[in-house]
Formats: C-alpha cells, structure tokens, sequence
C-alpha cells in the first residue's frame, strides 16, 4: 500500500471509545468526562447531552491545563427536558493531549440530572 | 539467496524449496519444505489474556494457540483487536522486536502504521521452541477482554545434513 495512503489512515486514528454516562452535580464543577490514554491525541466524536436539571444548562467541555480549566469547545446549550446529540460534523476536531474535562453551568438537584456521554477518537501507537 | 520477509503476506518459500533457520547464538539448520498450508485468521488463532484493570499487564504467558510439534514450522504476523499492548519473546527469555533500549510492541495501531503487518511477522520453530507474550492495558479503563489473533502458513519441512546452495534465510529466535 502507498505511504501516503497508510499515513492518512493513522492519521484517522483506531481506536474509538465510549464510555457510560457522566453525571454532573456541582455548577461549574470540573468532572472528567475521559481519561485519556498516556502518549495519545484524542478528538471528541460525538456527545450526547441530556438534561432534567430543571434548568437551562450550557456545557461546557475541555481540559486542565497548568491546574486550571481551559474550555476547548464551544458551549453546548441543552434546554430543561431535553437531549441533545451532537455529532462529528458539528464537533470541531480539537486536539486533546489529556483527560477531557466537562463542567455544566447550573448544578442539578440529583445525581444523573445532567449525563454527557463521549464517543472519543484516540490517536497513538 | 532471498530473506523471509515480503510485503505480502505469502509464504517466504515455495514447496521443495530450501530454508536456513538462524537459531540463538550462530546456531543455523537447513530444511526442505514438503508441505505448506495457511492459517486464516480466525478465532481458534485468536488468544484472549483476560480482563486487565486500567494499566495493569497479563502474565508472561505460553501462547498454546500457536504451538506446533517438531517437524513443523510456522510463519505468523498478529493484530489486536482490542486496545493493548503486547510483548513477545521466543523460548520464554529471549525478548523479540527488541533493540538495545526498547522492545517495540504490537498494538491497536499497529495494523494502520503497518497494513501488511510485516513489522509483526515472526516464526515458530517446533516443539518447545514456543511464544511467549505479555498483554498491558494502557488505557484508563478497565477492559473485560485483551484479545490478539494470529494468521500465518504452517510449513512441514525435512532436515537437511548440508547448507544448500540455494535457500531462503529466516530468524526464528530473537538476539539480544
């Protein structure tokens, strides 16, 4: 096979992951959406977003950055009672070098009030 | 002379042809193929180490999916099919894929940076001459499997009491 062909393949990246929902209490509270494999890239694939917080809520997901979180996607808003689905299209391809951190900007009552889901891309050897 | 190793995966020697097996140490033999027969991948190649926590690594292990009696003589290339890493060594000791700091792994990845797999070819040589490997889970999360499949051609070969004049080398041991 061509090297230019073998080299866009693992520029796609194997190995697609997903892991079970992500409860969000605490507003503006980090909570580690994915940890990220060591020497590894992640992209974010697609997030699932449901909320019955009794509120309007923005996500917000990102990483943590010399101790402090650094959002590095844009808000996701998800209205009270709904679920939202966000997929690879509407997702930027942002570079992630470590655990993927999530934060909502209301807090919610009860635990699973507010679950994010990721389907994420790691990219690596 | 040719080298045992081909882009595609084919057998290294026609039936009839001859082979010199570099052993441990400057120990060589010489065989004559009589037979060759593939082996697909497929689940009875495919060997599972377990559930391995986030981080954690299986035991060395004997791999018995591979093993083959004396008189024979394989030719295996492997992939992963789930997220791990894993070390080989021939006759339990002896570290394959091995430079003088690093021992490289097969992994996840392996099949796109290699879609021939080429760089994972390695050969078995007969009874108790056998693969051993470690599985590690690099990732964060635990994993209820830690699967690795095999494919390759069994040879059937006859020893040889002097080198050929033409014969196809192949290492079957690792040097460190």
């Amino acid at each position: 096979m061509p090297s230019a062909i073998a080299n866009d393949l693992a520029a796609v990246g194997v190995v697609k992951s997903t892991r079970e929902p992500v409860s969000i209490v605490a507003a503006n509270t980090s909570t580690t959406l994915w940890q990220l494999t060591t020497n590894r890239t992640a992209h974010v694939t697609k997030l699932v977003i449901a909320n019955r917080s009794g509120s309007n809520i923005q996500v917000r997901v990102g990483q943590t950055i010399s101790g402090a979180f650094t959002q590095k996607l844009p808000d996701y808003y998800c209205p009270n009672g709904q679920t939202i689905i966000l997929t690879e299209d509407e997702i930027p391809a942002v570079d992630f070098y470590g655990d993927i951190i999530v934060r909502s900007t209301v807090g919610a009552a009860a635990p699973n009030d507010v679950q994010v889901t990721p389907e994420v891309r790691e990219y690596g050897a | 002379m040719s080298q045992g190793y081909s882009v595609n995966f084919e057998p290294i020697v026609k039936i009839g042809e001859n082979l010199e097996l570099l052993q441990g140490g400057s120990r060589k033999s010489w065989h004559k193929v009589t037979y060759i027969e593939p082996l697909p991948a497929s689940s009875p190649l495919m060997v599972d180490f377990g559930a391995l926590s986030a981080g954690a690594s299986s035991s060395k292990t004997l791999v018995t999916a591979i093993q083959i009696d004396d008189g024979y003589f394989v030719q295996l290339r492997a992939y992963c099919l789930d997220d791990i890493r894993v070390q080989l060594w021939e006759l339990a000791n002896i570290p394959r894929y091995y430079i003088k700091n690093s021992q490289a792994l097969i992994t996840r990845f392996s099949r796109l940076a290699d879609p021939t797999l080429l760089s994972t070819q390695f050969f078995v040589l007969g009874n108790n001459k056998d693969a051993y490997m470690t599985a590690t889970n690099p990732t964060d999360y635990d994993t209820n499997n830690s699967r690795i499949v095999f494919m390759g051609w069994k040879y059937l070969i006859e020893p040889l009491t002097a080198e050929p004049t033409y014969k196809t080398t192949v290492p079957t041991e690792g040097r460190s």
